[in-house]
This record gives structure tokens, C-alpha cells and sequence, in this order.
């Protein structure tokens, strides 16, 4: 569909029109443009803000958190923990292996001085908390409210203290074991039949006797400050120590053994 | 071969002044603005019928130009670039009219306009004020600024086939209002 030559003269003379706008037209064009472009501006300022305020915010948390992490409590709560792993250490190693272990070793002993005299250099309340530790552990309440300087031979004192206990627990369950071997020897040699309730009555008795000899052991090494922590630890330690009574059932399983045997070879 | 060189020269004057003006030069930008105003008033006034809604929309248009001169490659005229945004604005201003309707695509009938008078400029434009916006529009744009139906379709958001219909039925109408006059016999509107 062409153009007709109606629409051609139409789109002549329009084209060639011309109509000049009222005076006052670019000035408003201007008032647009600078209006339009304030708002870019602002809107510039505006993303600008938004992306930097937050980031801001963001690396002062992060600078302030940082702060509190790089403190002195954090290098002295690893210094603490490696006293309280060491004493731990030392401890179930001593349970375990059922043998006595008097203090530290040598180089044990120089590192726990080194531990020390570090922390002699930090802050107060770092050596405060050393010390609490030491004194919570090891269960000797006199270091509280000393200097550092002086933790360090009670801290071995109290290892020392602890291994020597320990030795004479072990003694002393020797000893209950040899006396009920003695007491099932001499029923043996009476005649009398050993049945399973005798055992078992031997070896409840023996074990009450431990438990109260043990309480006056600790009772007698330690200070009255100190015993309802110690009764209470010798309490569990009773309730968890099984290897006492398995000892005792080897032992006698062992003996009672030997004496049927030898009764067998000589009454044959 | 003075009239070309008068020509280059003017263009490379031009773009001079719109380099200038792409740097918020405000004389430069007042330059083209004076330059083209007049022009794309009379383009605003195919549309719109009110002379002063009309120089709102041009002076809204140029606003966008200058605020948009960057997306301008050099490519093409510069008159036709800004004049394509006029035609826009334009539109988009009939289109934020209640009254501006297309109707769906209805048969298009094939209407050829006859007229034996000598109108002028104002007076043809007056005819095509008579028309109803959505027939004005395409008929302007098709038959004044040469767009194709396609593209007069995705300006106007309307089907091809509507805008078709829609410049059919402007003609329609034209060609009755050529024959009143016709019959009235001076040629006055």
C-alpha cells in the first residue's frame, strides 16, 4: 500500500515545517537535565554508601573480635592446658601401668619451669589463673595465694605427692591379696570346702578394708582443706576401679589351682 | 562541489558540538538544542494536538537526548536519532492517555485518498488532528516519518495486522473529511 499523493504533499509540508518553542524552553530543558543528574549523583553516593558501610561495619567487628582474640588469655589458656594435660598425663600413666612414678622427668620438669616462667611474664591475670589450675588439680590448696615463682616446687611436691599415694595404694592392694591367699590356704588346709559365696565374702570384706585404709591414708597425707575433695576422689576411683577385684579373682584362681593340683599329686 | 564541502564542514562542526556537548558543555548543548528544537517541535505537533503538551514532550525529549548522547555512535544522522526519540516520547505520552485506543486488526480495506486542493501545511495538520489518536498515530508514523508496520507495530505494542486496520480506517476518514470539504467547495476546514 503506497502512498497516495495526498500523504506525499502531507509528508512534504510537515517536513518542511518548522515551529519555534516559547523562550523559556531550554531553560527548562536545563532544569530536567540538572535535575535528572542530581539524582544520578545522588544515586552514585547513595551505592556508594551502601557498599561502604557495610564493610565498615563488617572490618570493625571483625578488627574488634580480632582484639579479643589475640589477648593474653588465649596463649595462657593453651599454657593451662598443657599443665592440666601434663598432670593428666602423668596420672592415668600411673594408673595404667600400675607402677609408681615419682615426679616428673628431667626434661618434664624444665619445660613445667619454662611453662612457668613464661607465664610469670604475662599478665596478672594469667598467673591467677595458672594458679588456680595448679592448685584445683593437684588438689594442694596453699599455692592460691602465693606468687608464681613459688607454684613451681609445690606443683612437683604435689606430683610427687600424688605418685607416692599411688605407690602406697598399690601396696596395699599386694597386700589384701597375699592375706586372702593366706586365709583360703589356711581353709584349705582345715579341710574346709571353699565355695563361691566364701569368695566372694573374702573379697567384699577385703575391699571394704581397702577403701577404709585408703581414706586414712589420704586422710593422713593431706590437709583437712583438702580431704572432702580427696574422700570424694578416692570414693569414684574406688567405684570405677574394677582392676582390684579382677587381681584378686586371678590370684585366686591361680592359687586355688596350685593347691588342687598339689593335693591331687599327693593323694593320688 | 561548494555546497559539499559546505556540507562536511557543517558535519564536522556537528559533531564537534555534540563531542562537546557529551561533556555536560552547556553552551554546546544549547547549540544543537536551538539547532533542532524548532524541528522537532513541529514533529511532536503530528502527534499532539496541543501546542503546549507537544513543547512538554520535545522539551522532555531533549532532556533524554542529552542525558543519553553517549548512546549515540555516530552512525546515521543526528537528526534522526534525536527525532526517533521524539516520536517515542510522543507516543508514550498519547499512550499514558486514557482515550488512546488501537482496536484489534479488522478487515483492511484498501483507501486510497483523492483530493484535487491546494491545503497548506496547517491546514492538512489540522485533518489529521480530526483522526482519533490511535488512528493519527499510525497514520503519521507510516505516512509522515516512514515506518514500517512492523515497526509501528512494536512502538505501539499492537499487532501488525492492527496497525494495518488502523491505518486504513485513518485514511477512511481523511478521504471523508477531503470530500466535505469538497462539497463545501473553498477549501477551507
Amino acid at each position: 500500500m503506497g502512498l497516495s499523493d495526498f500523504e506525499k504533499e502531507l509528508k512534504t509540508k510537515l517536513e518542511d515545517r518548522t515551529i519555534t518553542p516559547a523562550s523559556d524552553s531550554w531553560d527548562k530543558v536545563m532544569a530536567q537535565i540538572e535535575v535528572k543528574e542530581r539524582k544520578k549523583g545522588v544515586s552514585v553516593w547513595y551505592w556508594v554508601a551502601a557498599i561502604t558501610i557495610p564493610v565498615l561495619v563488617v572490618t570493625s567487628i571483625y578488627v574488634k573480635s580480632g582484639d579479643e582474640i589475640g589477648t593474653d588469655t588465649v596463649v595462657v589458656d593453651d599454657d593451662v592446658e598443657t599443665i592440666i594435660n601434663k598432670t593428666d598425663t602423668s596420672v592415668s600413666v600411673t594408673k595404667e601401668n600400675e607402677k609408681p612414678i615419682v615426679g616428673f622427668t628431667d626434661t618434664e620438669e624444665v619445660e613445667v619451669s619454662k611453662v612457668a616462667d613464661t607465664a610469670v611474664k604475662e599478665h596478672s591475670i594469667v598467673e591467677k589463673k595458672v594458679l588456680d589450675t595448679n592448685s584445683t588439680i593437684a588438689g594442694v590448696g596453699n599455692t592460691t595465694n602465693k606468687k608464681l615463682e613459688v607454684t613451681k616446687v609445690p606443683f612437683e611436691e604435689e606430683v610427687n605427692a600424688t605418685s607416692v599415694t599411688n605407690v602406697t595404694v598399690d601396696s596395699l592392694e599386694n597386700r589384701k591379696v597375699a592375706q586372702i591367699m593366706n586365709k583360703l590356704s589356711e581353709l584349705n588346709a582345715d579341710g574346709t570346702e571353699i565355695t563361691d559365696a566364701t569368695v566372694d565374702s573374702l573379697l567384699m570384706i577385703a575391699q571394704r578394708e581397702l577403701a577404709m585404709e585408703k581414706k586414712s591414708l589420704y586422710t593422713n597425707q593431706f590437709s583437712n582443706t583438702d580431704l572432702m575433695a580427696m574422700e570424694l576422689l578416692s570414693e569414684v576411683e574406688n567405684e570405677l576401679d574394677k582392676s582390684f577385684k579382677d587381681k584378686i579373682f586371678d590370684a585366686l584362681q591361680d592359687g586355688y589351682m596350685k593347691i588342687k593340683s598339689s593335693l591331687a599329686v599327693r593323694n593320688p | 562541489m561548494k555546497v559539499v564541502l559546505k556540507v562536511i564542514q557543517l558535519h564536522t562542526n556537528e559533531e564537534k558540538t555534540i563531542k562537546k556537548a557529551l561533556k555536560s558543555d552547556r553552551k554546546a548543548q544549547q547549540l544543537l538544542y536551538s539547532s533542532y528544537a524548532p524541528k522537532m517541535l513541529s514533529v511532536c505537533r503530528y502527534y499532539i494536538k496541543d501546542i503546549h503538551f507537544a513543547e512538554d514532550v520535545m522539551i522532555s525529549g531533549f532532556a533524554k537526548v542529552f542525558q543519553n548522547l553517549s548512546a549515540y555512535r555516530f552512525e546515521g544522522s543526528f537528526e534522526g536519532w534525536i527525532r526517533k526519540i521524539m516520536v517515542r516520547e510522543a507516543v508514550s505520552f498519547l499512550r499514558s492517555k486514557k482515550d488512546f485506543i488501537c482496536k484489534e486488526a479488522e478487515d483492511v480495506t484498501t483507501e486510497i485518498i483523492t483530493y484535487d486542493y491546494d491545503l497548506t501545511a496547517e491546514m492538512m495538520q489540522m485533518l489529521v488532528d480530526k483522526l482519533p489518536d490511535g488512528y493519527k498515530t499510525v497514520f503519521v508514523m507510516y505516512a509522515i516519518e516512514g515506518y514500517a508496520h512492523r515497526e509501528i507495530a512494536e512502538i505501539l505494542q499492537i499487532s501488525e495486522g492492527t496497525s494495518k486496520s488502523q491505518l486504513s480506517k485513518a485514511r477512511k476518514l481523511l478521504q471523508q473529511q477531503l470530500q466535505l470539504i469538497s462539497r463545501e467547495g473553498n477549501g477551507t476546514i
